[in-house]
Formats: C-alpha cells, sequence, structure tokens
C-alpha cells in the first residue's frame, strides 16, 4: 500500500518497492515500511514516526530523504532481535552504494532484501540454538 | 528519341539499373539527408535513454518535502481482527529485550 503522491517514481518503480517490501516480509516473518521524503529532528523524528506505525515493535521502518543524502532504519523492540544493528549497517551499506550511483529505488530493494535475508538467518538460528 | 535526347535524360535523372528514382533528387539534398537522417535518429536514441534513466542520474523531479511518499509491506498495514469469538490473553513473553529502538543511521 502506497501513500502519497508516488515521490516523482513511477508506478512501476512504486510496484517494485512494494514487492521487495513484501518478498522481506515473507523471508523474516518482520513489518516493513518504507518512508521517502523531508523529516525533522534527525534520528528522533525518524522514531517517532516508527512510533506511529501500528506495530511498531515488530515493524522496520526506512526513512531515506535523497536531497539531503540521508538514510535512517529503525527496528522496533522485537523486529530488533531478528535483525541486529549489524545486519541493519550492512543493509545500510548496500541501499548507499547505490544511492551514490544515482539508483534510489534498486538501492532499497537491495536494503530490503539484505534485511529480508538478514532477519530470515536470525530466524533459522534461533531454531538451531534451543 | 535520338542518340542526343537519351543522353541528356540520363544526365538528369537518376536511373539505377533500370530503377527510376521517386523524384530527381540534387546533390545538396542527398547530402541533407546523408546527415540528416543519422543525427535523428542518435537525437532520438539519447531523447530515450535520457527519459528512461532521469531518476537514477539524480534528475528527480520530486518535490520529497511537500510529496513524502509511504510504503508498507502487508503485515505493516494490519490490524489485530476484531471478529466474533473469544479474546484470550496470550502468556506474556519473558524474553529480555531493550526498550530502544535499534537500527543504523547514515549519510552517503
Amino acid at each position: 500500500m502506497s501513500v502519497g503522491d508516488g515521490a516523482g517514481l513511477s508506478p512501476g518503480q512504486l510496484a517494485d518497492l512494494e514487492r521487495a517490501l513484501q518478498a522481506a516480509e515473507q523471508q523474516c516473518g518482520l513489518a516493513f515500511s518504507l518512508f521517502i521524503g523531508l523529516w525533522m529532528d534527525g534520528r528522533v523524528g525518524v522514531e517517532r514516526m516508527h512510533a506511529q506505525l501500528q506495530q511498531p515493535e515488530r515493524t522496520v521502518l526506512i526513512a531515506v530523504h535523497p536531497e539531503d543524502r540521508k538514510l535512517e532504519i529503525v527496528t522496533g523492540r522485537l523486529a530488533r532481535l531478528a535483525l541486529d544493528d549489524e545486519a541493519c549497517e550492512l543493509a545500510s551499506l548496500s541501499m548507499t552504494t547505490s544511492f551514490a550511483a544515482g539508483n534510489l529505488v534498486g538501492g532499497i530493494r537491495n536494503g530490503l532484501s539484505v534485511l529480508g535475508e538478514q532477519g530470515r538467518r536470525s530466524a533459522v538460528q534461533w531454531i538451531d540454538q534451543p | 528519341m535520338n542518340t542526343v535526347s537519351m543522353l541528356v535524360l540520363a544526365d538528369t535523372e537518376p536511373v539505377l539499373d533500370g530503377l527510376q528514382a521517386p523524384w530527381p533528387i540534387s546533390l545538396l539534398e542527398f547530402l541533407g539527408l546523408f546527415v540528416a537522417i543519422p543525427v535523428a535518429f542518435v537525437l532520438l536514441v539519447v531523447l530515450l535513454v535520457y527519459g528512461a534513466s532521469w531518476t537514477r542520474t539524480g534528475r528527480t523531479s520530486a518535490d520529497y518535502a511537500q510529496s513524502p511518499l509511504w510504503l508498507s509491506s502487508p503485515a505493516a498495514q494490519t490490524q489485530t481482527p476484531n471478529g466474533p469469538g473469544i479474546s484470550v490473553e496470550a502468556a506474556k513473553a519473558s524474553v529480555a529485550v531493550e526498550d530502544k529502538p535499534g537500527g543504523s543511521s547514515v549519510r552517503w
């Protein structure tokens, strides 16, 4: 589901992002939200947005501001169990590499893929380790 | 038609192996077409490439301050259904977790 006028993205790109969000969710079972736009108060502002989501505890929020070149990933209390900060940094690195090349959609897609994969690995580790 | 008039015709009207050109074409017109067709093709390709890659090269027309975009995966949109049935509260989990949200913060 998208809210907003698309932030200049084409319908194909929006569909791409929605598919990537769904794939990441299916991979690791966490909920994902993506925000592209301007926010205030830096990290605190993104955490405030995250807290206003429907299920913040198990939601991962990715906030991107292309003009200010800022990327924030916020994991909820439970989501953090599956996706630790190192996994988020790994995803950030993957995303910013593409962003630096001017590929916004591809970067987000890569980041979601990394997050989904890392979250799935954590889940598997939990099952393997009683 | 005598030989002289045939020679004059051969000089003025291009004849290619028995096929006649649809219209008499001068050297200037030929050169113009010779240059214009490749130039038009190159322009078309440049326009198509530019149009297809305008978001990839940072030439975004979006005003993100005015029109932010929110996208959510299906689980992020659903709420616990309020349907008929008995509501049973699950046992509280006793896993120790940090209250502070995690994540990362990067600039590129």
